[in-house]
């Protein structure tokens, strides 16, 4: 008996000594619980073809993510492998792994050629010269979203789905504005979220930068830089864009959905959120209207590795690293699944819902006509310390405690201190 | 007339309560919906049956009351311990060290943060459930709690006590600890209540998922764009009904003793 | 003074709570401070600064905005808090079934997850889609901007903190009246005295360390926590209900700047010490040892 017994002990700890060793465990952080749920699933799919390796992801709140991973850094342990969005992946670059030459040696792709085979907007973030400190996951754009049946109701044609193919001007825009509120009798007619990249995507219609690509302080430079600040803040007076939002933060999700609005000046994520709300046959995506130029500013996901400094472990997370790099292996699987956008250019992807291909389409026009600096401001330091000014100055604008020129102002003191800090 | 008051005023208190329960029954399209419907129309379980299939809750809830029980058996004792010594200790620097205590009331965990971590790495507690209990057990708001419950107990009950002879710890054990039944329960619910409703611990501390409590885990759910709302309501629901029953728990088994028993003073 | 030894001086008891007390607030806060003389985004190295964070504060006017924010908040929700959970307290000390069960509705805002609350607070009194206007403008009122006016918005968000605070202050209260001997009120009750007269003349009174708890605590919750505030209004409308710790917890994790953000929290902790101190000094009067 007591030798079975031995003998039963010895074959468990074999097979779980042997069995943990063969199979290699990752850690992987994401940014958000839905993120991460779109994630697991292609780790299934990764794990069916290498059952050696076992990838655990782990979301964190999106709101904290840039804290707890500068925590994560501080202490000298960080994740295998990491998702995160364009807003924070700027400050991470100096702790992440070059994966270049694996580019090179996978797909047979210089680390340029490979670059290149993304859209401008994209390419930005991924590392200078042939440096690729990380991949594109989900890829997105900014556009402005409509209530179909009140866009109807008030008779206007929408661009390009909506029998009109240019892009309203900004005069006209506002007209449209108008018109749509007073045909619905809706309170007012088109929401905003209280952010600066929502700010930055209007300014950036103007030809305006706040910064230059070095984050150094341009906008002062602009004539009209006053006019696009009144402009974006008469929204909000003539209520035509409800000031709730940017004053105590009403959702714009809620008042878009809701009915409040007839538009939203969102992005391409809107596609997911109008799915998950059941309300994807009541709302299309359209043009931004033309001031200077038109075009969607970009955001979106990306996965890099970190330094751990466990060379299993590296070697493992590169592999992964490859396949989602890899637009005929796991890239395709993930876009598909979070129904985002493609990253690369050319790279049609069948959703499997004529909807979506439809939004594809628009917002693929969108972002091949954004211009690369769009990106390379938002990609500086200063700016991403430099949002919670814009916004909050924006929001004293409109309940008209300071001027645009005072704004301009305290961007330009703030951006110099927070350049001479770095 | 004293019931009539009662029940408006908690009628009154329990409307966002209400709400969150009905509308965690409501499917996303009509959380959207506008005007705001009270009752949802149609009953959807969607977002229990989310929070169930795509988490792990039963593992949150274990972590969650793993910790929220073991610190709130430490904390009642340091608490109550620490309130006594403050209260009616016979040293110098007693009221300089009350001060000490009551200045960390006023700290935002939010602001420490950073050396808090660097703390509980050096100490070796990151990714593990002690790394919530440990750097949590002392509250000062417990610990004020109990220096003034314990300043309301009479001198002469100690004194009285010496002279029969009874040593530090039987005057502890005798009679301060008896006299202390409501304090205790009242400390017990609290402790309980703020670790499971803990949310800066957590997220400094914890880097796997095995690990996540209720609040942090909960806390993911708010994502970058869109936010399911009827998944964190449903979240929400299922993470207050242990802290109803701990409520009503702790106050059966300690409150009772007091009026039954006559140990008042 | 008679020398005693650890155990007679009762010194043994406070040894295991400032152990933790020493290592999980006052070295944090003691590292806290250290920090307010650094220029730290946390990833690149510590730059020594000396008192440029202190300096900048005294010239930000948005930090001390959101010091009297704070003070503005503060007292206005702390004798709101106290008088309902004084009432709540009072109504609900007995310990029967009826007083145990209501007792669950006015703890339970303080154990339900502030982000589930304070949503549901913020749908309720939204502008354009909130059931509170809903309801207003049904009965021919006009809807209130109850969170986008700098003024209202003060008022609704301490509201919330009232609905949150005061269930945990009435137990505090319960605790404190099941202390009270039923004597006093029984000695009253033969010289004729009426309810009010036993409340106002015993009750209260006796209740003096409670109190204290319940003035102190509230202070101190409401000075601390701002999550409240940053689920309903981020702090708008502007700045108008941007607290104090809200604003540092901003500078430190929205900007990145931790030095900035100690050097601010180390002003507030003192500027809230003194006020705490002076109140309880205030409700002492002197010595309260041993004194029922």
């Amino acid at each position: 008996m007591k030798k079975v017994l031995l003998f039963i002990t010895i074959a468990l700890l074999v097979v779980l000594t042997f069995g943990s060793a063969f199979a290699v465990e990752l850690t992987m952080y994401s940014s958000d619980e839905s993120k991460a749920r779109v994630l697991r699933q292609v780790v299934e799919l990764y794990q069916e073809e290498h059952p050696d390796v076992k990838i655990e992801v782990v979301a964190f709140p999106y709101a904290n993510y840039m804290q707890k991973m500068s925590l994560v850094f501080l202490g000298g342990e960080p994740p295998d492998l990491l998702e995160t969005t364009a807003t924070y992946l700027p400050q991470m670059t100096q702790f992440l792994r070059n994966v270049g030459p694996d580019i090179e040696e996978n797909l047979g792709l210089s680390p340029q050629e490979y670059k290149d085979s993304t859209y401008d907007v994209v390419k930005v973030y991924l590392g200078e010269e042939d440096i690729v400190h990380a991949v594109p996951l989900h890829f997105t754009t900014y556009s402005v979203w409509i209530n179909k049946e009140m866009f109807e109701k008030a008779g206007i044609a929408y661009p390009p789905k909506g029998g009109r193919t240019e892009p309203w001007t900004w005069e006209e825009f506002k007209d449209v504005l108008k018109k749509v509120k007073s045909e619905n009798a809706t309170p007012y007619a088109m929401s905003i979220e209280y952010s600066a990249d929502k700010f930055f995507s209007y300014l950036a219609l103007w030809n305006i930068k706040i910064l230059d690509e070095e984050g150094n302080f341009v906008m002062d430079q602009y004539e009209n830089a006053e006019k696009a600040i009144n402009e974006f803040v008469d929204l909000f007076k003539e209520e035509l864009v409800p000031p709730a939002e940017w004053l105590s933060g009403e959702s714009h999700t809620s008042n878009f959905f809701g009915g409040i609005t007839a538009v939203d000046w969102a992005g391409s994520w809107m596609a997911r959120e109008s799915f998950n709300a059941e309300k994807q046959n009541d709302v299309a995506p359209c043009y931004v209207p033309v001031i200077e130029d038109w075009f969607g500013i970009s955001g979106g996901g990306f996965l890099a590795a970190p330094q751990t400094g466990d060379v299993e472990k590296e070697k493992a997370a590169t592999d992964f690293v490859m396949w989602i790099a890899d637009k005929d292996k796991g890239y395709t699987e993930y876009i598909k699944r979070s129904r985002d956008l493609s990253a690369y250019k050319d790279h049609s992807i069948d959703y499997g819902e004529p909807l979506l291909d439809e939004w594809a389409e628009v917002h693929q026009v969108l972002a091949e006509r954004a211009p690369a600096w769009s990106t390379e401001v938002r990609a500086t330091a200063v700016w991403s310390r430099l949002t919670d000014t814009i916004r909050k100055d924006l929001a004293l604008g409109i309940s008209e405690s300071i001027t645009a020129q005072e704004m301009i102002q305290h961007w330009k003191e703030e951006a110099q201190r927070i350049l001479s800090e770095l | 007339m004293k019931k009539v008051i009662i029940i408006v005023l908690a009628v009154l208190f329990m409307i966002p309560v209400f709400w969150t329960i009905t509308s965690s029954l409501k499917s996303m399209n009509e959380i959207y919906k506008y005007p705001p419907s009270i009752f949802p129309e149609k009953v959807s379980l969607e977002g229990y049956i989310n929070v169930i299939e795509q988490s792990d809750f039963p593992r949150y809830l274990a972590n969650t009351l793993f910790v929220a029980i073991i610190s709130t058996i430490i904390t009642v004792f340091l608490c109550v311990s620490l309130g006594y010594g403050l209260a009616k200790g016979i040293f110098k620097y007693k009221g300089f060290l009350t001060e000490v205590v009551i200045v960390t009331l006023f700290v935002t965990a939010q602001v420490i943060m950073v050396p808090l971590f660097v703390i509980i790495r050096q100490l070796g507690l990151m990714d593990s459930l002690w790394g919530l209990i440990i750097p949590a057990v002392f509250t000062p708001t417990g610990a004020f709690t109990a220096i003034q419950y314990m300043k309301g107990i009479p001198n002469e009950f100690l004194e009285s006590a010496k002279v029969d002879g009874a040593g530090e710890w039987q005057i502890f054990s005798r009679i301060v600890l008896p006299l202390s039944k409501p304090l205790i329960a009242s400390l017990s619910i609290f402790s309980f209540t703020w670790r499971w409703n803990d949310f800066v611990l957590p997220l400094i501390v914890i880097n796997s998922g095995k690990k996540f409590t209720i609040q942090l885990a909960l806390a993911t759910l708010q994502g970058q764009y869109g936010i399911p709302w009827n998944e964190i309501l449903a979240f929400s629901v299922m993470a207050i009904i242990p802290t109803l029953v701990i409520f009503l728990l702790f106050q059966n088994l300690f409150m009772k003793g007091i009026s039954a028993g006559g140990l008042k003073y | 003074m008679i020398k005693r030894g650890i155990v007679e001086s009762r010194f043994v008891f406070v040894i295991p709570g400032f152990v933790f007390h020493f290592l999980f607030y006052l070295l944090p806060i003691i590292l806290m401070i250290i920090l307010g003389f650094f220029s730290w985004d946390i990833l690149s190295p510590m730059k020594f600064v000396g008192l440029k964070n202190f300096s900048d504060l005294m010239k930000d006017k948005w930090f001390w905005n959101s010091v009297v924010v704070s003070f503005k908040y503060t007292f206005l929700a702390v004798p709101i808090i106290f008088v309902i959970s004084l009432l709540l307290g009072v109504l609900l000390q007995e310990e029967d079934t009826f007083s145990k069960v209501m007792r669950v509705f006015f703890y339970w805002p303080y154990m339900i997850p502030m982000v589930a609350a304070g949503t549901m607070w913020k749908w309720l009194f939204s502008r354009n889609f909130g059931l509170v206007n809903h309801i207003l403008t049904r009965m021919g009122f006009q809807p209130v901007s109850w969170l986008d006016d700098p003024t209202l918005a003060l008022f609704t968000v301490v509201m919330v903190q009232v609905w949150v605070l005061a269930g945990f202050m009435m137990m505090l209260f319960i605790v404190g009246l099941q202390a009270i001997s039923e004597e006093f009120y029984e000695a009253a009750s033969i010289d004729g005295a009426t309810n009010f007269q036993k409340f106002w003349y015993i009750t209260l009174p006796l209740l003096r360390n409670t109190n204290i708890s319940v003035i102190t605590l509230s202070i101190a919750n409401c000075f601390r926590n701002f999550t409240i505030v940053y689920i309903m209004t981020t702090g708008g409308p502007g700045y108008a209900t941007t607290v104090a710790p809200l604003y540092v917890y901003q500078k430190a994790f929205t900007d990145f700047r931790i030095g900035y953000a100690s050097a601010g929290s180390l002003v507030v902790l003192l500027i809230t010490f003194v006020i705490a101190f002076a109140v309880r000094r205030v409700q002492e009067g002197g010595e309260m040892e041993g004194v029922v």
